[in-house]
């Protein structure tokens, strides 16, 4: 690309000429023209490395008055200036604005977005209320950073991983392939076996036997077959079951934009999905869903006052071998309120209720009673 | 109803003997299902061990994935037997036979450390110290499970002024409190031994393979650097300090663990503060970041195992047409 | 609640816990049980004692020993049994006793140990009827089992010093299996104790103004922990207290002094009532201590659980969602009856020390009838040889099978046969040796059957 484009870039013709130096083309062969975005006044290599080089200076055009910096210049892409401002506009604004699909509520309000970002970008291209508008994408910037900052690394991870991907999946499809025509042939191979066996039995056998050698020989072909397309079955399942682990894990990257900030709403973007859809895989979870420190009747504080365990507390013979009186707070405090809320009355009734638990839980009093008798085993009288 | 005799238990080799019992392994003859036979003797005078009754007594109350599951309670001629849920291996036999002299690799010391902390940190919410954890008492399953068992030495705790005995814990995983003679220890002994148990799946070796009292002490100081009244406020007072302990700095761990990285490092630092309240809780070090990538990690495992069932159907014969792939 | 799901995992939640109506009902089975078998015991006794009179060729029958139950004279004569009432009104004397059992030692046995103790004796009666197991047997055993769970270490010998009478070392622990099958193998038993100190804890906490109102009420901003301590010093004096207390009670020191009293008043219900009662059954720890400290100090115990419940404002609106002011809207009403339930069980209870009447017709149910209706054939449990726990584990096989409550009536036949065979056994083992039933019991019984 970038070699075509350099070829676009210096197809001009021989005469052009440098607006600043006045020097041209045809004297000056390998001459390069740059832009600077600020203003888009054309001019020379040469030029830009003699006024810039010493720093920020005003652009050489005159009645241009825009401070121009020398890491700002580049080459020109399209060949109409206007293209190439409309360009950079619309690549920042879209930087910017860069929500996607699947965070809007429907489809509607994400047409709409995209409806007014054109409007965005046509109105800073054409001059119109500039202010105003770079003001507002100012304003959306700084409050969706995160989600911002978000949805450019998907599209970074979505560009890289796509070729990674197309060649996964040439991969797999070449195995398929692979496989598929390995089927076939064993296929093949095998009706031509069970073909050949049939007609050997065929040729051993009495001449009565005939129809029931061939009947069975389409039994066992058949009964092959099925087993196969079983197994078949099983495989595509499986492969099913991947492709979607594979939209899971795509999905998964969409949402965690969504996340990054929903209250951050400039009111720029209507219709922006509220809530985040239900997580497809919770992050990191200790506990296993228990949550050990958190109460429902008391809050454990560091310190409570008592004569009693002052003299703990300020035993450092105890605190140096360990002991912790915070271990006493949470355990006493535990205690005092475990089981408040059981109304044992109705929960055993329920119990009771639902199934002996005595019978159905085989608890050891049982087996051990059991065994003591066969242990003991003392002769029978009887 | 669960008929469950001594004779309906057939009775297999010898696992391992304890200080009050020997474990067998069992199978059910009914079901098939493999046990692990605890049998306690009864010969004292003081009745059943009160270290049989504790044992029962905390896994009658404790149910946990991560603690091994009490089955029955059975009585013969005399002696009690305890019958427990079957395990594979201990931890200490599994390192023997599945690392490389006796090294993890990483995923499973993650997996391991997590469950152990899980168990730990489960203990430690209903009450329980469990005491005495080294590899001999963490339990391995055939599904990569690991369970905390042994509970002989466990007890409750919380009470103040309550004082307990010292001799808890093998030597080589006792935290130093307990050496200097504490009586008041608490939840972080278990933590201590937890760090020394991790150490050692990374290396294969015990971290502080002491052989007295005093020779465990300076093998803790060597590495972690001897202790002050002023780093550890009240030391002195312990009934085993003594003033003329040969003053060594602390050392850095990563260099005796070259294998772990720096996460992981920090975890062990946390667990293995030599003053008892420094000491991380179970519950704080489940959360440390180390573990946050444990999902991913079994993710991992997982999708490994599907990619090779998939390149296996693959070789076997893709039967998916090609237009149904994508 | 998070707490209350903590509770229900416990063995006392899921083995120990019933309703009035299934306790009653599992202490008539077990009364039943008991009556019938000891019925059956003792006519074979009889039957025995006459057939070996008879065979015994001429001589005059030897006068069997002081410790036969039944003297032969009217035939089945009927053999008055406990009622369930009196077989309770048994089982709390001697948990008094463990009591002051644990009183005598020096220095006294902790009182969570006596505790302790006394649920293993109410919970073990549960199944066993005093018919079967004289109380005097086993409640040594009990205090000894609970020395060793809750760690308070003590050697057999130590122990066996203290218990009054002749007991020995060994009849202390002959039934110790026996007393562990029964409990199920569940020793941990979830006291009020240490919940008191925490609630005790926390009012000190709130007095001095340093109390965090409850989770689910602190987004109210309804309680403060400003606004906590305020209403706690301005709360009415308990009724019951010293009148000269009432006069100054807005300082510090005084709320602080109430909430001493009122801690040193519960402890005491705790140690007592709570003990001898069944609440250890119905109700919850939690809703015990709470329960008793209402006794000590009813305003204090209200205000107190105004800061866990919210004021009780409003009813809950039972369409509502659950949102936790509703939750705890909807558990309000229901633990005030259920702790009232429990505090008027708590106030029931009477010492027996106290009335000597109702100590007058114990003594006669213990000394006499229960004399007369012991199963003889559960009497030397604990009085033989070392070897005795087998013998005591099939006994407990025989009645700890019903364990469950409801299943019992199934396991009845499967209880006689295996107490027809540790009678047996009993009897071979003891054949020659000077038992009330003599040495040719076997072969009669052998006939019998």
């Amino acid at each position: 690309m970038p070699s075509a484009r350099d070829a676009m870039a210096n197809r001009g013709d021989d005469d052009e000429v440098c607006p600043v130096c006045k020097s041209s083309r045809y004297l000056n062969p390998d001459m390069q023209f740059l832009i600077n975005p600020e203003c888009y006044h054309k001019m020379c290599e040469s030029c830009v490395d003699r006024i810039f080089s010493s720093g920020p200076a005003n652009c050489p055009v005159a009645g241009c008055h825009k401070t121009l910096r020398k890491a700002r210049f580049r080459k020109q892409t399209f060949e109409d200036i206007n293209v190439e401002r409309e360009v950079d506009i619309r690549r920042r604004v879209m930087q910017i604005l860069n929500r996607r699909e699947e965070e809007f509520d429907s489809k509607r309000a994400w047409d709409d977005f995209l409806e007014q970002r054109e409007e965005i970008i046509a109105n800073l291209v054409h001059g119109t209320d500039v202010a105003k508008t770079e003001s507002d994408l100012q304003k959306y910037a700084s409050e969706n950073m995160r989600s911002i900052r978000a949805n450019q690394a998907l599209e970074a991870q979505e560009a890289s991983s796509f070729k990674e991907q197309q060649t996964h999946e040439q991969e797999l499809a070449r195995l398929r392939r692979e496989a598929a025509k390995q089927e076939y042939e064993n296929e093949r191979r095998e009706l031509q076996a069970s073909r050949e066996d049939v007609l050997s039995r065929l040729a051993a056998g009495r001449p009565g036997d005939a129809a029931a050698i061939a009947r069975e020989g389409k039994k066992v072909l058949l009964k092959k077959s099925s087993a196969r397309r079983s197994e078949e079955d099983r495989i595509r399942q499986k492969q099913a079951a991947l492709r979607n682990s594979d939209a899971r894990k795509a999905g998964q990257g969409g949402l965690t934009a969504d996340k990054a900030d929903i209250a951050g709403d400039s009111g720029l973007i209507k219709g922006l999905k509220k809530i985040v859809t239900p997580e497809p895989e919770k992050p990191y979870d200790p506990f296993g869903g228990m949550v050990p420190n958190k109460r429902d009747y008391y809050t454990l504080r560091d310190f409570y006052p008592s004569s009693y365990l002052d003299p703990i507390r300020q035993d450092t013979r105890m605190q140096a071998g360990g002991y912790d009186l915070q271990e006493y707070y949470s355990r006493t405090l535990m205690e005092a309120f475990a089981g408040l809320g059981c109304f044992i009355d109705e929960e055993m009734a329920q119990r009771d209720g639902a199934g002996s638990l005595g019978g159905s839980r085989p608890d050891a009093t049982q087996g051990a009673a059991q065994a003591a008798v066969s242990s003991t085993g003392t002769p029978e009288a009887s | 109803m669960d008929k469950q005799q001594p004779s309906s238990f057939q009775q297999l080799e010898k696992l391992g003997e304890g200080t009050y019992a020997t474990v067998f392994k069992g199978r059910n003859r009914q079901t098939g299902e493999l046990v692990a036979l605890k049998e306690i003797h009864l010969d004292s005078e003081e009745g059943t061990p009160s270290t049989a009754i504790r044992e029962i007594s905390l896994m009658k109350e404790l149910k946990h994935e991560s603690i091994v599951s009490l089955y029955d309670v059975i009585h013969t001629e005399n002696k009690l037997m305890l019958v427990f849920e079957y395990m594979d291996k201990d931890l200490k036999k599994y390192m023997d036979t599945r690392g490389d002299r006796g090294q993890l690799d990483q995923a499973t010391i993650k997996s391991f450390m997590h469950q152990l902390l899980k168990g730990i940190a489960f203990c430690h919410e209903n009450r329980v110290l469990h005491r005495d954890l080294k590899p001999q008492n963490l339990l391995i399953n055939k599904k990569g499970q690991l369970k905390l068992g042994d509970f002989g030495l466990a007890r409750a705790f919380g009470i103040p002024v309550n004082t307990f005995s010292n001799e808890v814990v093998t030597l080589w995983y006792r935290a130093p409190d307990v050496l200097l003679g504490s009586r008041t220890y608490n939840t972080s002994i278990d933590i201590w031994s937890a760090g020394c148990i991790m150490a050692e799946l990374y290396t294969g070796r015990p971290l502080f393979p002491g052989t007295t009292n005093e020779d465990q002490l300076q093998k803790i100081f060597r590495l972690m650097g001897t202790p002050s009244e002023r780093s550890w406020p009240g030391i002195s007072q312990l009934p085993e300090y003594k003033s003329n302990f040969h003053v060594y700095a602390t050392q850095d761990l990563g260099l005796i663990l070259p294998q772990i990285d720096p996460l992981g490092l920090d975890l062990l630092n946390r667990m293995l503060q030599l003053r008892p309240e420094m000491r991380i809780s179970a519950h704080d070090a489940l959360q440390h970041p180390w573990f946050h990538d444990l999902p991913q990690l079994q993710a991992q495992l997982q999708q490994q195992q599907q990619q090779q069932q998939q390149q296996m159907s693959g070789a076997y014969g893709g039967m998916v047409p090609p237009q149904q792939a994508y | 609640m998070i707490e209350d799901d903590f509770y229900r995992t416990s063995s006392q939640y899921r083995l120990w816990s019933f309703t009035t109506a299934s306790l009653q009902a599992q202490r008539a089975t077990t009364n039943a049980v008991a009556s019938d078998r000891v019925r059956a015991a003792i006519r074979r006794a009889q039957e025995a004692r006459r057939s070996a009179t008879s065979s015994a060729t001429g001589t005059p029958v030897p006068e069997v020993d002081g410790s036969t139950p039944n003297p032969a004279k009217g035939d089945e004569k009927a053999i008055e049994c406990l009622t369930p009432e009196e077989e309770q009104q048994t089982v709390s004397y001697y948990c008094e006793q463990i009591i002051q059992l644990g009183e005598a030692y020096k220095p006294p046995l902790p009182t969570i140990v006596r505790a302790t103790a006394i649920q293993y004796l109410r919970r073990f009666y549960l199944t066993n009827s005093p018919m079967t197991y004289h109380p005097k047997q086993i409640m040594p055993c009990a205090l000894f089992l609970a020395t060793k769970t809750d760690n308070y270490y003590m050697s057999l010998r130590q122990f066996a010093d203290g218990v009054p009478g002749d007991t020995t070392a060994e009849d202390i622990i002959a039934p110790e299996f026996l007393v562990m099958q029964s409990l199920r193998f569940t020793f941990d038993v979830r006291h009020p104790f240490r919940g008191l100190e925490g609630g005790i804890m926390e009012l000190q906490a709130l007095a001095a103004g340093q109390g965090p109102p409850a989770p689910h009420l602190a987004h109210t901003h309804t309680h403060t922990a400003e606004s906590l301590q305020r209403a706690l010093h301005a709360l009415p004096p308990p009724p019951n207290a010293p009148s000269t207390s009432t006069s100054s009670s807005s300082s510090s020191s005084s709320v602080t002094d109430r909430i001493a009293r009122a801690h040193h008043h519960t402890r005491e219900i705790l140690k007592s009532a709570a003990q001898i009662t069944d609440v250890y059954f119905l109700f919850t720890p939690a809703q015990i201590w709470l329960a008793a400290l209402r006794l000590a100090d009813p305003p204090l115990a209200g205000y107190y659980l105004d800061t866990k419940l919210g004021g009780g404002g409003g009813p809950a609106q039972p369409s509502g969602e659950a949102t936790p002011e509703n939750i705890l809207a909807v558990l309000r009403p229901k633990l005030l009856r259920t702790l009232a339930d429990c505090a008027a069980m708590l106030q029931a209870y009477k010492p027996l020390a106290s009335d000597p009447e109702r100590m007058k017709t114990l003594r006669r149910i213990i000394g006499k009838k229960l004399y007369h209706c012991q199963n003889p054939e559960k009497v030397h449990l604990g009085g033989a040889a070392q070897k005795r726990i087998p013998a005591a584990a099939l006994a407990a096989a025989a009645t700890t099978t019903t364990t469950g409550g409801v299943d019992s009536g199934a396991s009845e036949s499967e209880m006689e046969r295996l107490a027809k065979k540790r009678k047996l056994e009993t009897a071979a083992e003891h054949s020659g040796s000077k038992d009330i039933f003599g040495g040719e019991l076997v072969m009669q019984r052998t006939k019998e059957r």
